[in-house]
């Protein structure tokens, strides 16, 4: 067959062990059966106006969101990343979905117990972590936020973190002055869409000085079949407070692609800074591709303040199509930008993400670390820009993107940008493609250490880099998940 | 307005129209896929990926006129010939084969291979000749080689026998002169390696005076098992030159490709540059500098296709970058399944010397095999301000420091030209360069 490859007693252990991880089920396929309020499928300006009067929205609200639906209307999906799917017809999703409560509970008593089953079963036990974790978690079901947990606690030092739904309601002055401002609502096809549908997400601001005392934290769930996802957070730390906030997230099974365009905005005034840590395993399709997530989002940041940083660290194991690209505008004068990313993609997974560092003010810096790991018959595709302004003196960038492949049948790419306009910028981007030796693997065989635990041991080692960026809890989850999704796949 | 814009397209219309009677380099067949897309006549633009840094405007703006083809005498480009004293110089001018300044043809025959006119080949060399354009794989996206290949009335046939080491390098001349409209130059040249065989070919592209041209050229080489072909291409138009060239390669079992580009002149130029390997254990060596000032636009593009086992390539480029210039490159090395235990490396990097200079780089990897070693890396930045000092310190001044640290900057590309006399003139021609830069921002 190849006529390199002579190991043939390795090459049956590869296939037995690729075997076994093929033949996983994924961990967290289940449904929650919980009523859904449907709104009718397809999209037009009157599903945008019933979302926004659903929400009790002020008009500026609903006004915004008929601009995005328009604008979408006009704009054609990408078709430039290196992806193949079959096209979503945005007509015949349903664009609203929440779970059938009447009234938003107060505590956890008046959570639907079977809700709080689903976050036990995903490991998120709301009232532990509330008891001993120390996490405020902003909980949301298929895009209404149902329980929040700390918020008085938050609220003594003045941080706002609550549903945007919420935030547009109660502090309509703040959303009216930042929503829209990193990622304007003609930005692109999918944040456009998200821009005239969004249901809900999460809304955090921290006010002048403040260092917020936990990390901030929300749940994703994609529940109810057909339904796009379509959250919108929104952060603003103001002048010289600090956040980290953590986004994770977990689906259960379902045959048919579900849609997911979210959009995150970070700003950072003079001096703050934003962490923000994302673990996404969302459920990749079965082992021959079918079904799973398509996974598009818009991440931008902006330092629009001097000094200020934004610091984005992803995991990403999950999603049939993951097309995201977290990034940084690094507006205010030494302001820093970072980017740590570990991507995993695994039988039929295609993954084309990346950042954007776009670096506009005097000394800014940034850093990319992306580490993407591709195993099965999946496509891994780093894409990065990183753009120098011509009014951008002393500019620094060091990116690194290495592809480590396992097995003979999936890709590695690396498409990176280098856009550089001044010449006091200091450029430099480095990028390796390399395999889990045998040798290392026979070294830890020989150690006692069987093949499976050894690819996992390298493959952390390998993405610890990105591991060590993570808070505490998240760190653990995604080892965990990193062995869970790698088991097996030796090459 | 809306007329001037499409300019070179009218051109394309109005050949394709017109009652011909000269000969073309191809046959019918061969063109007829060319002509059905230049009909279209579909010309990118900056929202296709592959031509997002590079603007066409004034390319397409260019008002072609019919080249008159006036002979110049032989002192003025005997300079030009100067730069490979040793070797067999075919001059061709406005594109034209011109027989009076080059070298007997027949007198090549003797080191072993034939160099002869597309229009004068048998139809045996025909066949051959389209046979190695057609293993080339075109894409229809790409309109400027359909241009030479569609058009073309003038172009050269390379054949080296098998197991013929060729001692005496050709040097390809093309000397554009001044017309009183802007001429439009489209060869397609063919060279074909036979087994375990040498070839050296050095192409340069000059102009007389201030020569308005558009050069298009499409060249398509072949080397065949265990062959060697060192391939040069010296760029020195002048700066309202425009040129948007095409080379393709295939590379056969164990067979070594080695091209070197030095792009110092031209308005635009655009090199596109695609090597694929046709057999295990080929191996390529990309070389090439990009050196801008003025508002010059250089645009360096290589396509490297690993499609078979224990194939190495080697990309180093280096682009050079003042006043308002700007220079692109984009390189992919494409790494197919079961082309394991390849090694590619992949090096761009760029000095920005003034202000305004700007460089857009994109060296790509797209990797299906796990058992290889792929590297690439890109740099941009200035003079080393340390370096800078320590010279000064030892009393030389700031603007020759500056000369001195960019001549070396560029001779890590040069010194591996290994034809001494051709490693001379680049850098010459680079040092020249160079010391008419106003190094203002040194």
């Amino acid at each position: 067959m190849n006529p390199v490859n002579d190991e043939n007693s390795t090459m049956s252990d590869e296939q037995q062990t690729i075997q076994n991880i093929t033949d996983q089920d994924y961990k967290y396929g289940f449904v929650t059966d919980i009523e859904m309020d449907e709104f009718p499928q397809g999209l037009n300006e009157d599903i945008v106006r019933m979302i926004s009067a659903k929400k009790e929205e002020p008009e500026f609200m609903t006004n915004w969101r008929l601009k995005a639906y328009r604008q979408w209307r006009k704009l054609k999906e990408p078709k430039w990343p290196k992806l193949e799917y079959d096209e979503v017809e945005y007509d015949e999703l349903y664009y609203y979905a929440a779970p059938k409560t009447k009234d938003a509970p107060k505590s956890l008593d008046e959570v639907d117990p079977e809700l709080l089953e689903t976050f036990d079963k995903l490991g998120v036990p709301l009232e532990e972590r509330e008891l001993l974790a120390g996490v405020a978690v902003d909980a949301v079901i298929d895009s209404v936020s149902v329980a929040t947990t700390f918020k008085d606690k938050l609220g003594e030092l003045g941080i706002i973190f609550c549903p945007i739904s919420e935030a547009i309601k109660e502090h309509p002055e703040l959303v009216k002055k930042y929503l829209g401002t990193v990622v304007p609502y003609t930005d692109n096809f999918y944040a456009t869409l998200n821009s005239a549908v969004f249901s809900d997400g999460s809304f955090v601001y921290i006010p002048p000085g403040v260092r917020c005392p936990m990390e901030l934290s929300s749940y994703f769930r994609i529940n109810a079949s057909k339904t796009g996802q379509f959250e919108r957070t929104l952060i603003i730390a103001d002048k010289g407070s600090y956040v980290s906030y953590l986004e994770g997230c977990t689906a259960p099974m379902r045959d048919e692609n579900q849609l997911h365009a979210a959009v995150v905005e970070l700003i950072a005034l003079e001096d703050a800074e934003i962490k923000y840590s994302t673990v996404q395993n969302w459920y990749a399709g079965n082992k021959e591709g079918v079904g799973g997530i398509f996974n598009f989002v818009t991440k931008r940041g902006l330092c629009a303040g001097a000094r200020s940083k934004i610091s984005w660290t992803q995991v990403e194991t999950g999603s049939a199509i993951t097309w995201k690209y977290p990034s940084c505008v690094l507006k205010g004068d030494n302001s820093v930008g970072e980017f740590y990313s570990v991507a995993l993609t695994n039988n039929y997974q295609q993954a084309d993400t990346g950042t954007k560092m776009i670096h506009l003010g005097k000394n800014t810096r940034s850093l990319i670390i992306s580490k993407g790991i591709s195993a099965g018959k999946s496509n891994n595709a780093y894409r990065g820009l990183v753009k120098v302004n011509n009014k951008a003196e002393n500019a620094r960038n060091y990116s690194q993107c290495d592809s480590l492949l396992i097995g003979d049948q999936c890709g590695a790419h690396t498409y990176p940008y280098l856009e550089i306009e001044n010449p006091t910028a200091q450029v430099e981007h480095e990028a390796t493609t390399s395999k889990v030796s045998e040798d290392q693997i026979f070294y830890l065989n020989q150690r006692g250490i069987s093949t499976e635990d050894a690819v996992g041991m390298i493959v952390s080692g390998y993405a610890r880099e990105v591991f060590q960026q993570l808070p505490m809890e998240f760190a653990v989850e995604a080892q965990a998940l990193m062995s869970v999704s790698l088991e097996g796949s030796v090459g | 307005m809306a007329e001037n814009t499409k300019q070179l397209a009218n051109w394309i219309q109005d050949q394709l129209q017109a009652d011909h009677d000269q000969n073309f380099a191809l046959s019918a067949q061969t063109r007829a896929a060319s002509l059905k897309i230049l009909d279209a006549g579909v010309f990118p633009t900056r929202k296709d990926e592959e031509w997002r840094y590079t603007p066409l405007n004034t390319l397409l703006d260019q008002n072609i006129g019919a080249a008159k083809s006036d002979v110049p005498n032989a002192d003025s480009i005997q300079t030009f010939k100067n730069a490979v004293p040793e070797a067999h110089h075919l001059v061709f001018i406005n594109g034209k084969f011109s027989e009076s300044l080059s070298d007997d043809l027949d007198s090549v025959k003797e080191s072993g291979y034939t160099v002869k006119l597309m229009s004068q080949l048998t139809s045996d060399e025909q066949l051959q000749a389209e046979g190695t354009i057609r293993d080339a794989k075109l894409s229809d996206d790409n309109i400027f080689q359909h241009l030479a290949l569609g058009l073309s009335q003038f172009g050269l046939f390379l054949d080296v026998a098998n197991h013929t080491e060729v001692k005496t390098p050709l040097h390809l001349l093309n000397v554009a002169t001044h017309e009183a409209s802007t001429s439009l130059t489209n060869p397609v040249n063919v060279i074909h390696v036979g087994v375990n065989s040498r070839l050296k070919v050095i192409e340069q592209f000059v102009s007389l005076s201030d020569a308005q041209a558009v050069t298009i050229p499409a060249s398509f080489m072949a080397l065949e098992e265990g062959s060697g072909l060192e391939h040069f291409k010296i760029g020195l138009e002048s700066d309202s030159t425009d040129h948007v060239s095409n080379t393709s390669v295939q590379v056969g079992a164990n067979a070594h490709f080695t091209s070197h580009q030095y792009l110092l002149g031209s308005r635009l130029t655009r090199s596109n540059m695609e090597v694929g390997f046709a057999g295990p254990g080929a191996s390529t060596t990309l070389r090439g500098i990009y050196l801008g000032d003025g508002t010059q636009h250089l645009d360096v593009r290589t396509y490297l296709d690993h499609a078979h086992p224990h194939c190495n390539s080697d990309q180093h480029f280096r682009g050079i970058l003042n006043d308002h210039s700007r220079g692109v490159f984009n390189g992919l090395v494409l790494v197919r399944e079961h082309a394991q235990k390849t090694d590619a490396k992949q090096s761009n990097k760029n000095l920005l010397l003034s202000r305004d200079a700007r460089v857009d780089t994109k060296p790509q990897l797209e990797i299906f095999a796990d058992d290889v070693k792929c590297a690439h890396g890109a740099t941009v930045g200035e003079l080393d301000e340390d370096a800078l000092f320590y010279l000064q310190s030892r009393g030389i001044s700031k603007e020759d420091a500056g000369l001195m640290l960019t001549r070396a900057f560029a001779a890590e590309i040069t010194e591996d030209i290994g034809i001494e006399p051709v490693q001379e003139y680049v850098e010459a021609n680079i040092s020249s360069r160079l010391n008419e830069l106003s190094l203002a921002n040194v």
